[in-house]
C-alpha cells in the first residue's frame, strides 16, 4: 500500500516536470518570436532581435529551461510579455474562480447523477429506460449550447438569475454564489448525465453479481442489499468518474468561463492564447497540470479506501 | 534431481523417447519478489515413450498447466531442457518450432475459448497446415479428413464453432491438433470441462486414436480415474515438484508417497458402501487442511500438511528415489503403506 | 472445474449460437428504430455537408440585409444570422470540417492506441508497465489547455490541432484497449494458434484484432462525437475558421450574443450539432448493446402458480415435501416437470444429473431464489405446513436463512469482496439472533470454529479475496449456519474445489448433519459426492425425476438406463478391479427445454428405446420407497442388463464412411 502510493507520487511529480518540458518546447523549440508578438507588425527584423535579446530568448534552450526551472521552484511564473504582470499572482487569484466552479459542479453531478442512476437500476421498467436515454442525449450537448439554453430559459423567461456577471466573494457573498449557479448549473447537465449512467450501469451490474444471491439466501432486506452492499460497489467506478469530471470541468473551464465572462484561468488561457502570450500559456499549463495530478492523486487515494483488493494489496 | 522414471516398456531396447523433459524450471514474473518465490515449476523431469501415455496430475497450484505451456512454447522455461525425439526445442521461438518440428500439439481444456468463434471450423483447421506450406486444396482436403477421424460429418467444415455443443468443439480441438499429423500431443486437462457422459466419448475417442496412430499422449487432468484409464504411467506433482511417479497401477493403487494417498483416497468413488470405506480410511489417515500453512523454501512441499512428517522433511527435500517400482521424493516413503 | 472467463470484449463465448451465422451487412445491434435513425442521421449529416456547394440555395456570404435575423420562411428555410446570410446554407457548409477533424482524431488515437495495446497485451508484463506509465503520464496531462497552448504556438491549424488531439487521447484508447486485448489473448484460441506456429502479427489481425471489433466501433463513435465537441468548443472561442468562413461554434457565439433579441439563433446550429453528436452516442449504445439491457424489466413478476388440489397432508415424516414442483421461463419453455422429492429430519438428500438436468433450479426454487424471468408455475413445495411456492418475497424472505439456507458453487464470488468477513457474519447474526455487535463478534468466531477453521480471528479481518477457495466455502458455511436453519441447500459445494479440499468440506457437511440434526439437499454432477455424503438420491434428466431412492440401492443396482449410463461413463473403477478399455458414453446431448420429446426425454439417447418409449408413462416403485421412470425397467433392469460401453476402435469412422458420432440421433416419432 505504501509502496502503491510512493509510485503514484513518484509518478505525479514525473508527469509536472513532463508537462513542464512539453509546454516550454512547444513555445521555445518551435520559431515563436515574442519580440515580433510585443512590437507589433511595424518593427524592423533589427528592433526585433534586440527585443528578443532582452527577453531572454536568444540564449541557448537548456539555459533558458534551467533558469525557468530555477525560477519555477520559487514559484515564480515569470512576467507577460505583453503586460509585464505577475502571471503566478494573476493566477492564483484566478485559480478559486475556476475551482470552485468546477468542484459545485462535479458535487452536484454527483449528487444528482447517482441519485438518477441508482433509482434508475432499482426501480428499472420505463423509468429506467427513460433515465437512461435522456442521460444519453444530455452527455452529447455542448456545454456552450446547453448554457445558452439555461440563459434563456433561467435568467430571461423567468428572470430569476442574472445572465452574466461575476462579483468577488469578498464583495457579497450571496451575489457570488448567484453569479456562479447558472454556470454551475450548466456544467451540471452533462456532467449528471455521466455519473448517472456509470452508476445505473454499476449498480446494475452488482445487482447482478453472484455473492448478492448469498445475501438474499440469508434473508437480508432488500434495502440493505441495495443501498449497502450494491451501492458500496457501485462507488468505486463513480467516484472515479466524479474524478475524471472535476478534471473535465477544470480544463474545459474556457468554455463556459468565455460564455459567462468568468475571470477564471479558462479567461487567462484563452487570452493568453489569443495574444500568443507565450510565458502566460507555459503557466497555465502548470497550474492545470499540477490540479489534475494532484486530483488523481486524491482519487487514488479514496478508492484505495473503498477497495479492499487495492488497499491489502 | 535427474531421476527420469526407468521405462518399464522399454526392456532393453534404446529408443528415443517421444518427449523428454529435464530438470524443467519455470518462474513467473521478474523482480525480486519473483525471485524469493518458489518457482510454479520447479526441477521437473520425465519421458514419454512413442505410443506412450503419460498422465500429469496435480491440483491447482500444482504447476501441471505450467509444465504443458512451457512444452508448447508459450511460457519461457527458466532451466531445463525439452526434447522432441531427441531435439532440443527449448528456447525455440513458436515459429522456429513449427517449421522444424511439427511433432508437438496441444489439446486445451476449454472447448468454448479454444476455436475462433468468428472463423468456420474449415478456416481454423486449414490454418496450421497452410503454415506447414501446404496447398490451399490439399489443406481443406485433409482439414475435412480430420473432421471426420473424430466422427463428425466432414461437412462440419462450413460451420462455425457457436453450432457445436461442448463435447463436439473437443472433438473439432482434437482434430484440430491432429491433422498436422504430431507424434506427441499435449492434452491440457481436455474433459475437465465436460459432463460425465461426454467424457467417457472423448475419453473414447482419444484412445481409440492414440492406439490406431501411434500417438504420444501428454495427458495432464486434476482426476486421478481419468488419468488411470488413459494413461500407462503418471507423474504426481505438488507445488511444482514432482511427488511420485511410476506405472499409472502403482501409482493410483500403491500409492508411495503420502500426498498421492491424500489424492487417491480423496476421489470418491460412486458406490456407497466402498466410499463409506474409502472415508473412513481417509479421515484416519490425519491428513493436514489444505493451504493451511506456508511450507518451507528448503524441505519437502507437504510438510505442513503430511502426518508423516519430521524435522527432516522441514529441513531437506527428498530426491526422487525408488521405492518398490516407483520413483518418489518421500523421506518417509516406507512408512507409507501403514498409513 | 472451469470457469469460463467473462470478459470484456464481444462473443459470448459461453452461449452457443443458433445456426444462422451469415454475415448481414447490417449487424443485429443496428436492427432497431433508435440505432437505424442514428446512422440515418449521421448518413445524412454527411452527405449534406460534403455536397453543400452542390444544392445549398444561397452562398454562405450572401446578405439578405432586409431579412435580419428572420425565423424560418420559405426563402430561408431555418432562418438567417445577424448578417441576414441562410443559416442552411452555412450550417452544413460548416459541417465538413468538423466531421473530417473529428475523423481525423479517431484515426490519430486508434492508430496509436490500438498498435500499443497489442504490443502491450503480447509482449509481456514489462513492456506494458512502460507503456503504460507512459500513458499515464499523457492521460494527466490537461489536454483542453494543451490544446489551447499548441494553438497559441502554432496558430489555428485545425487538423493538427485534432490530431494533437488525438495523440492526446490515444493514451486512453490504449487504456481501454489494453484490457480487451489481454483478455482476448488468455482465450485459448490463441494460444492454439501461437503452437500452430502464427506469427505474431497474422495472431493479432486474424485472432486478435476481430475480437475487439466491437468495442473498438463502440470507442469509435464515442469518440467522433467527443471530438465534434471539442472541434466545436474550439471555435466558439474563435480558435476555428476565421469569419466570413462559417463554423459551427462561431454560429453558436454569435447566437449567444443574440440571446435577448433573437433566441431561435442558437436553434437551428445547435440542434445540427447536438443532433449528430447524440446519433454518435446512440451508435455506439446501440453496438455495445446497452439498449437491449435497459429495456429487459428489471422487476421480477411472479404470477401466481397454478395449485394442483391439496389432497394428503403432509408427511410428518418429513421436514420438506415437493410435490409435482414445475418450474418455467415466464411465457416460455418448463425448466424443470413435475418433481417430488420428500427431505427427511437430518438426511441428507442428493439431486443429481448433468448440465441441463433442472437440477440447479430445483435447488432454487425451494428458497424463491429463481432467477428473473423464470418461476414456479406448478406444484407445491412444503415447509413446515407451508407452501414456499406461494409466498410473496417478503414472507420467502423470513424463511431464508432462518429457516431453510444456502450455500452456492463458487465460493469465491460468493461473499462481497467489498466487506469483511466479519462485517458480512455479523450482520446476519444479528439479525437472527438479537445480539448486539459485541456478542455477534464472538458468535461469528465460534461459528468458524465450527466450520473448521482455526484462526478464526484473522479470517475474520481478512476480506474474501485473501481466502482460498476451500476457505471461502467454509465462511460460506458459516454464514449459512448464521440463522440455525433446519434446512441447508448446498448448490455444486465441491465443483470449483481440489479433490482434497472437497473431500475436506464434505467430511464438514457430514459432522455438521451428525452434530446439529441439520437436513440437506445436495445438488451434485458427481455421483462419487452423492455415495460420499447422501443418504437419499433424485436422479434427474431433461427436468425430470427418471429415479430416486435410497443411495446405496440406486448407485449399486441403478434400475434406469440413464442412472446406468451415468455409473458405467465414471472412470473410478472398483478398488483392485481392472480399467476397462473403453467407457460407457452417452451419445447425443441433453435436449434442450422446450425441445423435450413426448414419453421419455431420454428415449432418443437411450440403447434400450423401443416404440412404446415414445408414449407418456408413469413413473414405477423401485428401491424400496423409490421411484424409476422407465416403461422397460422390467425388460432390461429386472432381466439384468446393463448399459454396456462401446467395443475398442468404435469411436473411429469405418474406413470411407462418416459416423457422425455425437449427432443426436433422431428417434422415429420421439420428438413433438
Amino acid at each position: 500500500m505504501l509502496g502503491y502510493l510512493t509510485r503514484r507520487l513518484a509518478l505525479a511529480v514525473v508527469t509536472v516536470l513532463v508537462a513542464v518540458l512539453i509546454s516550454f518546447l512547444l513555445v521555445h523549440a518551435t520559431d515563436g518570436s515574442p519580440g515580433a508578438i510585443v512590437l507589433g507588425p511595424g518593427a524592423t527584423p533589427a528592433e526585433i532581435a534586440a527585443k528578443n535579446a532582452e527577453l531572454g530568448w536568444d540564449r541557448p534552450l537548456v539555459t533558458q529551461f534551467l533558469d525557468y526551472l530555477g525560477h519555477l521552484l520559487r514559484g515564480d511564473l515569470g512576467t507577460s510579455i505583453i503586460d509585464s504582470r505577475d502571471i503566478g499572482a494573476d493566477l492564483a487569484a484566478r485559480l478559486p474562480v475556476t475551482g470552485f466552479i468546477a468542484l459545485f459542479a462535479t458535487v452536484l453531478s454527483g449528487l444528482v447523477g447517482v441519485f438518477l442512476g441508482v433509482t434508475a437500476a432499482v426501480r428499472g421498467g420505463r423509468f429506467g429506460t427513460f433515465i437512461t436515454s435522456s442521460s444519453g442525449v444530455a452527455l452529447s450537448l455542448p456545454v456552450f449550447w446547453v448554457g445558452i439554453l439555461i440563459v434563456y430559459v433561467l435568467s430571461i423567461q423567468l428572470g430569476w438569475l442574472p445572465a452574466t456577471g461575476y462579483v468577488d466573494f469578498a464583495d457579497s457573498p450571496i451575489d457570488w454564489a448567484k453569479g456562479l449557479l447558472l454556470p454551475v448549473l450548466a456544467l451540471t447537465v452533462g456532467g449528471a448525465a455521466i455519473v448517472a449512467r456509470t452508476a445505473n450501469a454499476g449498480m446494475r451490474d452488482a445487482l447482478q453479481a453472484e455473492h448478492i444471491r448469498t445475501l438474499r439466501a440469508v434473508g437480508t432486506p432488500a434495502w440493505r442489499i441495495r443501498y449497502v452492499h450494491a451501492l458500496r460497489s457501485t462507488s468505486v467506478p463513480v467516484i472515479s468518474v466524479l474524478g475524471i469530471q472535476f478534471i473535465a470541468l477544470f480544463g474545459g473551464s474556457v468554455i463556459i468561463e468565455n460564455l459567462f465572462a468568468l475571470p477564471g484561468l479558462g479567461q487567462a488561457s484563452q487570452a493568453a492564447v489569443s495574444s500568443h502570450d507565450f510565458p502566460a500559456l507555459i503557466g497555465v499549463v502548470i497550474v492545470a497540470t499540477v490540479v489534475v495530478v494532484l486530483t488523481n492523486l486524491l482519487l487514488d487515494l479514496v478508492v484505495a479506501a473503498l477497495d479492499p483488493k487495492v488497499r491489502t494489496a | 534431481m535427474t531421476v527420469a522414471a526407468p521405462h518399464p516398456a522399454a526392456s532393453g531396447v534404446v529408443t528415443v523417447p517421444a518427449l523428454e523433459v529435464r530438470d524443467l524450471v519455470v518462474r513467473y514474473g521478474s523482480g525480486r519478489k519473483a525471485r524469493n518465490a518458489p518457482p510454479a515449476v520447479d526441477g521437473v523431469s520425465f519421458d514419454i515413450a512413442p505410443g506412450e501415455t503419460l498422465g500429469l496430475v496435480g491440483e491447482s497450484g500444482s504447476g501441471k498447466s505450467t509444465i504443458g505451456k512451457a512444452l508448447l512454447g508459450l511460457q519461457k522455461p527458466s532451466a531445463g531442457t525439452v526434447r522432441v525425439h531427441g531435439q532440443d526445442i527449448t528456447g525455440m521461438s513458436l515459429k522456429q518450432r513449427s517449421r522444424q518440428v511439427a511433432d508437438l500439439r496441444v489439446v486445451f481444456q476449454d472447448p468454448y475459448s479454444s476455436l475462433n468463434p468468428s472463423r468456420t471450423i474449415g478456416q481454423t483447421l486449414v490454418e496450421p497446415l497452410r503454415l506447414m506450406g501446404i496447398g490451399a486444396a490439399e489443406a481443406l482436403r485433409r482439414a475435412r479428413a480430420g473432421v471426420e477421424s473424430v466422427g463428425l460429418p466432414g461437412d462440419a467444415v462450413d460451420r462455425y464453432p457457436g453450432q457445436f455443443s461442448g463435447g463436439q468443439r473437443q472433438r473439432i480441438a482434437i482434430a484440430r491438433a491432429l491433422v498436422c499429423e504430431p507424434k506427441v500431443v499435449v492434452l491440457d486437462e481436455p474433459v475437465s470441462a465436460l459432463d460425465l457422459s461426454t467424457q467417457a466419448q472423448v475419453l473414447n475417442l482419444l484412445a481409440d486414436l492414440r492406439d490406431q496412430r501411434g500417438l504420444s499422449f501428454l495427458f495432464i487432468a486434476h482426476d486421478l480415474g481419468v488419468v488411470r484409464f488413459l494413461s500407462q504411467r503418471a507423474v504426481v506433482l505438488y507445488r511444482g515438484q514432482v511427488m511420485e511417479t511410476g506405472p499409472v497401477e502403482a501409482v493410483t493403487q500403491a500409492p508411495r508417497h503420502p500426498y498421492t494417498v491424500a489424492l487417491t483416497s480423496a476421489a470418491p468413488v460412486p458406490r456407497p458402501a466402498e466410499q463409506a470405506a474409502r472415508r473412513a480410511a481417509r479421515e484416519a489417515l490425519g491428513m493436514g487442511t489444505a493451504g493451511s500453512a506456508q511450507a518451507s523454501a528448503t524441505g519437502c512441499p507437504f510438510v505442513p500438511r503430511c502426518p508423516l512428517s519430521t524435522d527432516v522433511c522441514a529441513e531437506q527435500r527428498p530426491p526422487l528415489r525408488l521405492v518398490g517400482d516407483t520413483p518418489t521424493a518421500c523421506h518417509h516413503a516406507e512408512r507409507v503403506p501403514a498409513l | 472445474m472451469s470457469v469460463l472467463p467473462l470478459d470484456a470484449a464481444d462473443d459470448a463465448s459461453t452461449q452457443v449460437a443458433p445456426p444462422s451465422s451469415r454475415r448481414r451487412l447490417l449487424p443485429a445491434a443496428l436492427r432497431r428504430p433508435g440505432p437505424l435513425l442514428a446512422v440515418g442521421w449521421l448518413l445524412l449529416v454527411v452527405l449534406l455537408s460534403f455536397t453543400a456547394p452542390l444544392w445549398r440555395p444561397y452562398e454562405v456570404n450572401d446578405q439578405d440585409l432586409a431579412n435580419r435575423l428572420s425565423l424560418p420562411s420559405g426563402a430561408h428555410w431555418l432562418g438567417t444570422d445577424p448578417l441576414g446570410r441562410d443559416l442552411l446554407s452555412r450550417i452544413f457548409t460548416a459541417g465538413a470540417e468538423p466531421l473530417l477533424a473529428a475523423a481525423v482524431t479517431v484515426a490519430v488515437a486508434f492508430g496509436i492506441g490500438i498498435p500499443l495495446a497489442l504490443i502491450a497485451a503480447e509482449r509481456g508484463r514489462r513492456v506494458e508497465q512502460v507503456i503504460s506509465r507512459c500513458t499515464e503520464m499523457l492521460m494527466a496531462l490537461p489536454s483542453t489547455i494543451i490544446l489551447l497552448a499548441v494553438i497559441g504556438v502554432i496558430g489555428v491549424r485545425t487538423y493538427v490541432v485534432m490530431a494533437v488531439l488525438g495523440v492526446l487521447i490515444s493514451a486512453a484508447v490504449y487504456r481501454i484497449m489494453l484490457g480487451v486485448a489481454q483478455s482476448v489473448r488468455q482465450r485459448l484460441y490463441v494460444d492454439a494458434a501461437r503452437v500452430n506456429g502464427l506469427g505474431s502479427l497474422r495472431v493479432n489481425t486474424v485472432h486478435v484484432l476481430p475480437a475487439m471489433a466491437t468495442v473498438i466501433a463502440v470507442q469509435a463513435a464515442q469518440l467522433f462525437g467527443i471530438a465534434i465537441l471539442i472541434n466545436a468548443g474550439l471555435a466558439f472561442l474563435g480558435f476555428g475558421p476565421a469569419e466570413p468562413v462559417p463554423s459551427w461554434g462561431i454560429m453558436i457565439q454569435d447566437a449567444s450574443g443574440h440571446v435577448y433579441d433573437a433566441p431561435w439563433l442558437m436553434v437551428p446550429t445547435g440542434v445540427v450539432l447536438a443532433l449528430t453528436v447524440v446519433a454518435a452516442n446512440v451508435l455506439a449504445d446501440a453496438l455495445a448493446g446497452k439498449v437491449a439491457h435497459v429495456t429487459a424489466p428489471a422487476r421480477s413478476r411472479r404470477p401466481a402458480p397454478v395449485r394442483v388440489a391439496d389432497a394428503a397432508p403432509a408427511d410428518p415424516a418429513a421436514v420438506l415435501e415437493v410435490r409435482h414442483l414445475t418450474v418455467s421461463v415466464d411465457d416460455g419453455p418448463q425448466l424443470v416437470s413435475d418433481v417430488s422429492f420428500t427431505v427427511a429430519p437430518g438426511r441428507v438428500l442428493g439431486l443429481v444429473g448433468e448440465s441441463g438436468c433442472g437440477k440447479t433450479m430445483t435447488a432454487r426454487s425451494l428458497l424463491g431464489l429463481l432467477p428473473d424471468g423464470v418461476s414456479v408455475s406448478g406444484g407445491q413445495v412444503l415447509w413446515q405446513g407451508r407452501d414456499l411456492a406461494g409466498l410473496t418475497e417478503k414472507q420467502a424472505n423470513g424463511v431464508r436463512g432462518r429457516e431453510i439456507a444456502m450455500i452456492s458453487q463458487e465460493p469465491m464470488v460468493a461473499l462481497d469482496p467489498m466487506f469483511s468477513i466479519a462485517y458480512q457474519l455479523i450482520g446476519p447474526i444479528r439479525r437472527f439472533r438479537g445480539v448486539g455487535r459485541f456478542e455477534a463478534r464472538q458468535i461469528a468466531a465460534q461459528l468458524l470454529r465450527q466450520v473448521g477453521i482455526v484462526d478464526a480471528d484473522r479470517v475474520l479481518k481478512s476480506h474474501p479475496h485473501q481466502l482460498s477457495g476451500g476457505m471461502a466455502q467454509r465462511v460460506c458455511i458459516a454464514l449459512a449456519l448464521t440463522g440455525e436453519p433446519q434446512l441447508l441447500i448446498a448448490d455444486e459445494p465441491t465443483t470449483a474445489l481440489d479433490v482434497t479440499v472437497q473431500a475436506e468440506i464434505l467430511s464438514l457437511l457430514r459432522a455438521l448433519v451428525r452434530d446439529t440434526g441439520l437436513s440437506v439437499v445436495v445438488v451434485s454432477h458427481d455421483l462419487g459426492v452423492v455415495a460420499d455424503i447422501c443418504d437419499d438420491v433424485v436422479v434427474m434428466y431433461a427436468g425430470q425425476v427418471v429415479e430416486s431412492g435410497r443411495t446405496a440401492p440406486v448407485l449399486d443396482d441403478a434400475a434406469h438406463p440413464y442412472t446406468m449410463a451415468l455409473l458405467g461413463a465414471n472412470p473410478h473403477v472398483p478398488d483392485g478391479a481392472p480399467m476397462p478399455t473403453r467407457l460407457a458414453s452417452i451419445a447425443g446431448t441433453v435436449p434442450a427445454p422446450g425441445s423435450w420429446p413426448t414419453g421419455c426425454r431420454f428415449a432418443g439417447r437411450c440403447q434400450f428405446t423401443q416404440a412404446e418409449c415414445t408414449v407418456p408413462f408413469p413413473a414405477l416403485p423401485a428401491h424400496g420407497d423409490g421411484t424409476v421412470l422407465c416403461t422397460r425397467v422390467h425388460e432390461v433392469h429386472d432381466a439384468g442388463v446393463s448399459w454396456h460401453a462401446e467395443r475398442a476402435g468404435a469411436e473411429l469412422p469405418p474406413a470411407a464412411g462418416a459416423r457422425h458420432a455425437a449427432e443426436p440421433t433422431p428417434t422415429a416419432g420421439a420428438s413433438r
